[in-house]
């Protein structure tokens, strides 16, 4: 059986060698490390969030693989409140549902209000206050989770 | 009140009519008119001055009575406006629209129009300028002027409602290919044929498309235009 204070001494020599295997084979006593190359990426964690599936922390604009667009179904002027001094809409955070409204849409003085059609929290809003936006127009990224 | 009309509800002050409606579960055809508005407002949120002697209201009616485009039945909402009040004896008639939704007289606006599009109805609200008169050191961006100044006498508010829905209504109902046509909307629109700045883009407006969007020329191209303000580069 390997000694307790050995065991202490290996597992600080993993955490200072920044080894990313430990094993041992008692009775004969083999011990086997392993350590990542630098650049290498380290596997993921089973709990590791599916937003950095892909083991890559996400770029800006990009958005995660599960992750809904909400698009402009419409060419017109983005407004994330019903009014300038309201409160948005909504925010990152913010669950919606398939009737949730989530802005206005201006075309022609005519004020559009955009329902989520889908399920689940607020990630990212891709569009600011008053910007012209065309058709298709990514306005929302949705976790559906 | 027009048959059609279910609720019709009179406030002798509102925020303002579109608001009243917005947070309302009022049917469709439900009209809220108001004496006075506190907060009415233009698009881009700009402030709508509602006085007393105007006349404001908002008409909520089903999406499903018309297979016009939107944009088009709110123009339509103006030129019933524009046409009703060419009909007014002793009342000049020199009234045009400015794309998308003003209403002039002589150049100065007269009136405007804001709609909001929900799922299975539109608010669409009318201020009017009847009997009201202006602060003359009030910056405007378009000069306004009211049928009182214009014609020189008072006017019926409730009178010009009603006549206004008699108009259109039917046309929304049952005419609306016809009425909301874009050729007719383009007679009376004072836009056309004018060098005019957009987005800070500077063009001839030269028609109106499908949806009611201004099609403009720019430097020997075609742009289409489905939302901004309209500058004149002469005056109206």
């Amino acid at each position: 059986m390997i000694p307790w204070q050995t065991l202490q001494e290996i597992a600080q020599l993993k955490e200072e060698a920044a080894l990313t295997e430990l094993g041992w084979t008692d009775e004969e006593f083999e011990v086997k490390l392993s350590s990542t190359p630098p650049g290498a990426v380290a596997p993921a964690a089973e709990s590791a969030p599916q937003a950095v599936r892909g083991a890559k922390p996400r770029a800006q604009g990009a958005p995660a693989e599960n992750w809904v667009a909400i698009e402009a179904p419409m060419v017109g002027t983005f407004y994330e409140a019903p009014a300038p001094d309201a409160e948005p809409f909504v925010q990152p955070g913010d669950k919606v549902s398939y009737s949730t409204t989530v802005c206005i849409i201006e075309a022609m003085k005519l004020m559009n209000e955009i329902e989520a059609e889908c399920k689940g929290t607020i990630k990212e809003v891709c569009k600011t206050d008053a910007e012209p936006v065309s058709k298709d127009d990514t306005l929302f990224y949705v976790d559906p989770a | 009140m027009h048959p059609e009309i279910k609720t019709h509800l009179y406030l002798p002050e509102s925020i303002s009519t579109q608001e009243y409606l917005r947070q309302s579960s009022l049917p469709p055809w439900s009209i809220v008119r108001a004496s006075i508005q506190t907060g009415g407002r233009g698009r881009n949120g700009r402030r709508w001055d509602s006085p007393p002697g105007g006349l404001y209201y908002s008409l909520r009616y089903p999406t499903e009575v018309s297979s016009q485009p939107p944009a088009l039945q709110i123009m339509g909402g103006a030129l019933c406006w524009l046409e009703l009040l060419q009909e007014l004896p002793e009342t000049p008639k020199d009234f045009s629209l400015k794309w998308p939704n003003d209403l002039l007289c002589r150049g100065k606006k007269i009136g405007g129009v804001l709609a909001e599009q929900h799922a299975d109805v539109i608010d669409v609200g009318f201020g009017i300028n009847v009997n009201n008169f202006f602060d003359e050191l009030a910056n405007y961006r378009l000069p306004p002027i009211s049928l009182s100044e214009a014609g020189g006498r008072r006017y019926n508010l409730d009178d010009l409602l009603a006549r206004w829905l008699e108009k259109f209504i039917p046309a929304l109902c049952r005419d609306a290919g016809s009425f909301f046509s874009r050729r007719r909307i383009q007679d009376k629109l004072i836009t056309l044929g004018r060098e005019v700045v957009v987005n800070g883009k500077r063009g001839k407006a030269v028609g109106i498309g499908e949806q009611g969007e201004l099609i403009m020329e720019m430097d020997g191209k075609v742009e289409l235009i489905f939302a901004g303000d309209v500058e004149e580069v002469q005056q109206y």
